[in-house]
C-alpha cells in the first residue's frame, strides 16, 4: 500500500551477467536503428558523387538542394495539404467524439466501424480504393483530391486521441451544465471542448504529421501538378543514388530531431 | 509515422439506458460531417473495389460492368500464387524478426530506471519521424555493390568479390525490418508495463530465478501485446509496395507491387481489385487469429 | 526464527523504516499494525527478499539474509492483491513453488491437495484465478505460500480486499490455521481490530519507527506512546504533571486534582505527561447522587472529574458517552446499553469515576 507512493524501482530478476548480455544485444538492435540514418547523414557531406569513399567535406549538396526549385515546390505543396487536412480532420474527428457521447449504443458501434477501416485496411487497398472512386465520381485527380484522402485517414486518428483524452469523461458535467440552464451548444463549449483540448492539440499534431508523411495514399490519388515532397523524394529515389537526396533526408531527420527533443525539452521543463 | 501501441477501447463511463431526443439529434449534427466523410470516402471506395473485382476490363482500360469470376479464377495462376506466397513468407519473416528483435528491446526498457525507460522509447521512435522512404534509401547505401558493407568486407579481405546484397528478397527483408519494428517495440512495451509487478515478485518469493520468471509469468502475460504488435505488422507489409520497389529488384513482386501494377501501368482495375479483395480476406483472417490469442487470454 | 537488527531503510531522501529492532520466536504470529506509509509494508519486503535494507541485518533462522535473493529464501509472501497468475489454473498456481522445487508428479498432486483442502477449496483446481471470488482468490493465494513449507509466512495485508463479514471469518480462520501448521506468521495490518484478534505479539510502527511490540492486551493496556494508545481502540488522553513518582505508584496533578496512578518507571517529578484512561472503565454519574457515589469509595483508589454531559450516541450493545470538562476538553466514556446514565439529560453536570488502578501514564 505506501510501496506505491515510494519510488519506483525495477526488481533486480536476472544475474549480472545475463543483464550484460540483454544490454550488449539492446545496443545492437539500437546500432540497427540508428546506423542506416548516420550513414545517410555522414554522406551528405561527402564530396564523392558516389558516395564510395569518403573523399572531403562539402556543403555543395546542400546549396544544389537550395536551388532546387521543384524540391521547393513539392514542400510547398506538401505544407500546404497539411494545412488544410490537419483542419478539416480535426473539425470532423473532435466533432464525431463529442457526438458519440450524445448517442445511443448502436450509433456508438456504428462510428466504431466508420473509425476502425480506414485505419486497419493496407494503405495501398485504401489508396486504389479512392483512385477507383475518384474516377467513378468524376472527381479530378489533384490537390482537391489529395486532402479529401488526407482527411478520411487522418479523422479516425483525431478522433482516437481526443477520445483517449476523454477516456472516462463524467457525462454528467454536461448534464450538469444543462440543468444549470445551459443550451447543448454551450455545454460543448464550455464544458466539454476545455477538457478535450490537450486531446485536440495532440489529434492535429498527428493529423499533420501523418499527412506530410504520407506517400502510398498520396500516390494513388495525386495527379500532374500536385507532387507532395514523399512524392518528389519517391522519384528521386527511383531515379537513383544522388547525394542530394542525402542532404535533404539529413535536413529532414534534423528538423524532426530538434521538434522532438525540443518539445520534450519543454515538456520536462513545464512539468 | 504514427504509431498504434493498441487498438482502441470501447466508450467508457456511464452508459446511458436511454438518450433523451434533443441530446441525440444534437449528437448527430455533431458527428453527422465526420461519420458521412468517412462512409463516403472510406467505405464506399471499398464497396467499390469489391464491385469492380466482379467486373470486366474495359476496352481502354477502363471497367465494364459484365459481371464475372474471371479476375479471382486468374488470381490461381501459378504466377499469381508464387506472389501470394512470397508475401505471406516475406510479412510472416518480417513479423517474426520483428518479435526476435523487438521483445528483447521492449524487454530491456521495461527493466530500465524511469528516466532511462522514457530516453530509451524516445530512441525507438525518432529514426522513425523521417519519412519512410528516407529510411529505406538509406539501406541502398548500405547494401548497393560499392556500399558500406562490401567496401567493409572488401578491405577486410574477407571477401574478393562484391556480394549482392541490394535487389534480393533479403534486401526487402532487412527494409521491412527496419520500417515496422517500433511497431512491434511499442504494443510489447506495453503490455509489459501492465504486468502487474507482484506477479513477479510472487514468482520470485515463490522460488523462480530470473529466467524462470520470464519463462513462467512474463512472456505468457505479454502474448496479447506479441500479437497485437504482429497485426501492426503482418498486415501493412503484406501490402507494401514501395520498399520492395526501392530495395528489391523485379524478382521480388509482392501482392502490393501486383496490385499497384494493375491500376497503374497495367491499366486492368478489375483484376487489381480481385487481388485487393484476397489482400483484405488475408487481414481479416489474420485479425480473426489476432482476436483469438487476445481472448484465449482472457478466459 | 526471523530477527532484525537495527534496520534502516532509505529511498533517497525519504526514510521508511528507522532503527527497527525485532526478533520472532518460532511459532509465533506476529503483526506489524500501523497507518499507511509507517514503514511496516517495507519491512515485510526486507524480509521477503524485496527490498534490501539500507543498515542493518536481517536473520531468517540463524542466517544472515541480507543480499539473498527472493527465490533463495525460505520464506513466502501472501499478497495483498493476491497476485494470482491469470494464465494459470488454481492448481498450476500453487503448484508453481513445488515445480520449481523440481518434485515428483505424485509429490507435486498431493501436496497440492493437501494445500487445497487446508484452504477448503478441493474441487476448484481447472479454475483460471477470474473465475473465483474474491475470497477464493485470498484462499488460493494461501494455499500457494504456504504449500512450500516455508519457514516464516509473510501475509501483506491479505484481508483489505475482502468484506467485513468474510473478513471477520477468515480472520479466525487464518488464526486457527496457523496454530495447525505451527507455522510462523508475520501478518501486515492496518486494521487493529484484525491485529488484536488474531496476534500472539503486535508491533506498532509509526512514522518507520517501531513504538512498542508487545502481546495485544499489554498493547492495549500499557501502550508505551501516544500513537500507540491513540492507534489501538478509543482512547481518554488527559494532560498532567508529575508531582512525585515512586513505587508502587506515581502521583500526578490533574487540573488541580492529585491523584495517583500505577507506578511508572518513566516518569519523572514535574514531568508533562498523559493519563490514559479507556472509556469502559469510567462510569458517569449525577453529581448528587450520594448512594452511587458511596458505593465507590467503598472501593478505595478511585479518581473524579466533573464535567457537562454532552450527548449520548447509541452504538448497539454499547452507549458512547461524551462529557466536556472544565478546561473544554472532551471525555469519552463507554457503558452498557442497559445503563442508567440514559437517565441524564444533556447540560446536567456529572460526575466522571475510574479506579485509579487503571490509569495509565503515557511519558511520550
Amino acid at each position: 500500500m505506501n510501496a506505491a507512493k515510494l519510488p519506483i524501482r525495477p526488481i533486480e530478476t536476472h544475474t549480472t551477467k545475463s543483464r550484460r548480455f540483454m544490454w550488449a544485444y539492446v545496443a545492437l538492435v539500437y546500432l540497427f536503428l540508428y546506423l542506416p540514418i548516420i550513414v545517410l547523414a555522414i554522406y551528405s557531406f561527402n564530396t564523392s558523387r558516389f558516395n564510395v569513399n569518403w573523399e572531403g567535406f562539402t556543403l555543395d549538396w546542400y546549396a544544389r538542394l537550395g536551388q532546387n526549385s521543384k524540391i521547393l515546390a513539392a514542400a510547398k505543396t506538401s505544407l500546404s495539404i497539411a494545412a488544410v487536412s490537419t483542419l478539416l480532420s480535426t473539425i470532423l474527428g473532435t466533432a464525431l467524439v463529442f457526438g458519440v457521447y450524445r448517442n445511443t449504443p448502436r450509433i456508438r458501434s456504428f462510428v466504431d466501424v466508420l473509425i476502425y477501416v480506414p485505419m486497419i485496411v493496407p494503405e495501398t487497398v485504401m489508396g486504389i480504393a479512392l483512385l477507383a472512386f475518384f474516377a467513378a465520381a468524376g472527381i479530378d485527380l489533384g490537390t482537391i483530391s489529395i486532402i479529401i484522402a488526407h482527411v478520411m485517414f487522418s479523422t479516425p486518428f483525431v478522433a482516437l486521441v481526443v477520445q483517449a483524452r476523454l477516456d472516462g469523461f463524467e457525462y454528467s458535467l454536461v448534464e450538469a451544465a444543462l440543468d444549470l440552464g445551459a443550451t447543448h451548444w454551450i455545454a460543448m463549449t464550455k464544458v466539454m471542448l476545455p477538457l478535450a483540448a490537450p486531446g485536440i492539440f495532440a489529434g492535429a499534431l498527428l493529423a499533420f504529421t501523418l499527412s506530410l508523411d504520407d506517400f502510398i495514399i498520396t500516390f494513388f490519388t495525386a495527379g500532374p501538378g500536385s507532387t507532395t515532397l514523399p512524392l518528389y523524394i519517391y522519384s528521386m529515389v527511383k531515379f537513383g543514388v544522388s547525394p542530394e537526396i542525402n542532404a535533404l533526408s539529413t535536413i529532414i531527420l534534423a528538423i524532426t530531431i530538434t521538434l522532438v527533443v525540443g518539445s520534450e525539452f519543454l515538456r520536462r521543463k513545464r512539468g | 509515422m504514427a504509431i498504434i501501441p493498441e487498438l482502441p477501447r470501447r466508450h467508457k463511463g456511464a452508459e446511458p439506458i436511454s438518450v433523451p431526443k434533443s441530446r441525440q439529434r444534437f449528437g448527430l449534427f455533431l458527428l453527422g460531417p465526420g461519420a458521412l466523410w468517412l462512409l463516403v470516402f472510406g467505405i464506399v471506395p471499398l464497396g467499390l473495389i469489391v464491385v469492380y473485382s466482379f467486373a470486366t476490363r474495359g476496352e481502354y482500360g477502363g471497367v465494364a460492368l459484365k459481371w464475372t469470376w474471371e479476375n479471382f479464377a486468374r488470381l490461381a495462376d501459378p504466377l499469381y500464387v508464387a506472389i501470394f506466397r512470397r508475401s505471406l513468407l516475406m510479412a510472416g519473416a518480417t513479423t517474426i524478426l520483428c518479435i526476435v528483435m523487438g521483445y528483447p528491446i521492449a524487454y530491456a526498457i521495461s527493466t530500465a530506471g524511469p528516466h532511462w525507460k522514457n530516453r530509451l522509447l524516445m530512441l525507438v521512435i525518432i529514426p522513425f519521424w523521417t519519412n519512410f522512404l528516407i529510411r529505406t534509401y538509406a539501406w541502398i547505401i548500405i547494401l548497393r555493390t560499392e556500399g558500406l558493407i562490401n567496401s567493409l568486407l572488401l578491405s577486410l579481405g574477407i571477401i574478393t568479390e562484391p556480394l549482392t546484397l541490394l535487389y534480393t528478397s533479403g534486401a526487402v527483408l532487412v527494409g521491412f525490418v527496419y520500417n515496422w519494428l517500433p511497431y512491434m517495440i511499442l504494443p510489447i512495451y506495453a503490455s509489459l508495463e501492465k504486468i502487474d509487478r507482484s506477479y513477479i515478485e510472487a514468482a520470485m518469493d515463490l522460488g523462480g530465478k530470473g529466467r524462470v520468471v520470464l519463462q513462467k509469468v512474463i512472456l505468457p502475460l505479454s502474448i496479447p501485446g506479441i500479437a497485437a504488435g504482429s497485426v501492426l505488422v503482418f498486415i501493412p507489409a503484406l501490402a507494401m509496395f514501395a520498399i520492395p520497389d526501392v530495395l528489391g529488384g523485379a524478382r521480388t513482386m509482392m501482392i502490393g507491387n501486383l496490385i499497384k501494377n494493375q491500376f497503374t501501368s497495367a491499366r486492368n482495375w478489375p483484376f487489381g481489385s480481385a487481388a485487393s479483395v484476397v489482400l483484405i480476406g488475408l487481414m481479416l483472417l489474420a485479425l480473426f487469429i489476432y482476436k483469438r490469442l487476445a481472448q484465449n487470454e482472457r478466459s | 526464527m526471523v530477527r532484525l537488527e537495527s534496520v534502516f531503510k532509505s529511498f533517497g531522501e525519504f526514510t521508511a523504516v528507522n532503527n527497527v529492532s525485532l526478533a520472532v520466536p518460532a511459532g509465533e504470529f506476529l503483526t506489524l499494525l500501523g497507518p499507511s506509509g509507517c514503514g511496516k509494508t517495507t519491512t515485510l519486503r526486507m524480509i521477503a527478499g524485496f527490498e534490501q535494507p539500507s543498515s542493518g541485518d536481517i536473520f531468517i533462522g540463524n542466517e544472515k539474509v541480507n543480499g539473498v535473493p527472493p527465490y533463495q529464501r525460505d520464506v513466502n509472501t501472501v499478497f495483498q492483491n493476491y497476485a494470482l497468475f491469470p494464465h494459470l489454473t488454481v492448481f498450476d498456481n500453487i503448484a508453481f513453488g513445488l515445480k520449481l522445487k523440481k518434485l515428483s508428479q505424485e509429490e507435486i498432486s498431493s501436496r497440492v491437495s493437501w494445500a487445497l483442502d487446508l484452504v477448503k477449496l478441493s474441487g476448484l483446481e481447472d479454475r483460471r484465478p477470474r473465475q473465483l471470488s474474491g475470497g477464493q482468490q485470498q484462499r488460493v493465494a494461501l494455499a500457494r505460500a504456504i504449500v512450500c513449507r516455508p519457514r516464516v509466512l509473510l501475509l501483506d495485508e491479505p484481508l483489505g480486499a475482502l468484506d467485513l463479514k468474510l473478513r471477520k471469518a477468515m480472520q479466525i480462520e487464518l488464526k486457527s490455521l496457523q496454530r495447525q501448521l505451527d507455522m510462523t506468521f508475520i501478518y501486515v495490518t492496518h486494521d487493529q481490530e484484525e491485529a488484536l484478534t488474531m496476534s500472539d505479539r503486535i508491533g506498532v510502527m509509526n512514522g518507520g519507527v517501531l513504538d512498542q511490540i508487545d502481546t495485544a492486551a499489554t498493547v492495549y493496556e500499557k501502550p508505551k506512546t501516544k500513537f500507540v494508545a491513540e492507534f489501538i481502540g478509543e482512547a481518554n488522553l488527559l494532560k498532567a504533571r508529575v508531582v512525585d513518582s515512586a513505587a508502587p505508584a506515581t502521583w500526578l496533578d490533574l487540573q488541580g486534582l492529585r491523584l495517583p496512578a500505577p507506578y511508572s518507571p518513566e516518569a519523572k517529578s514535574g514531568q508533562d505527561v498523559w493519563l490514559l484512561v479507556r472509556p469502559e472503565n469510567i462510569r458517569v454519574l449525577p453529581l448528587n447522587e450520594q448512594d452511587a457515589l458511596s458505593e465507590i469509595s467503598a472501593t478505595s483508589g478511585s479518581a473524579e472529574l466533573i464535567g457537562v454531559l454532552q450527548h449520548i450516541v447509541y452504538m448497539g450493545a454499547t452507549l458512547k458517552v461524551i462529557v466536556a470538562l472544565q478546561d473544554g476538553s472532551k471525555i469519552t466514556a463507554a457503558r452498557l446499553a442497559g445503563s442508567s446514565v440514559t437517565a441524564i439529560a444533556p447540560g446536567t453536570p456529572v460526575k466522571l469515576i475510574w479506579p485509579t488502578s487503571v490509569g495509565h501514564v503515557i511519558v511520550r
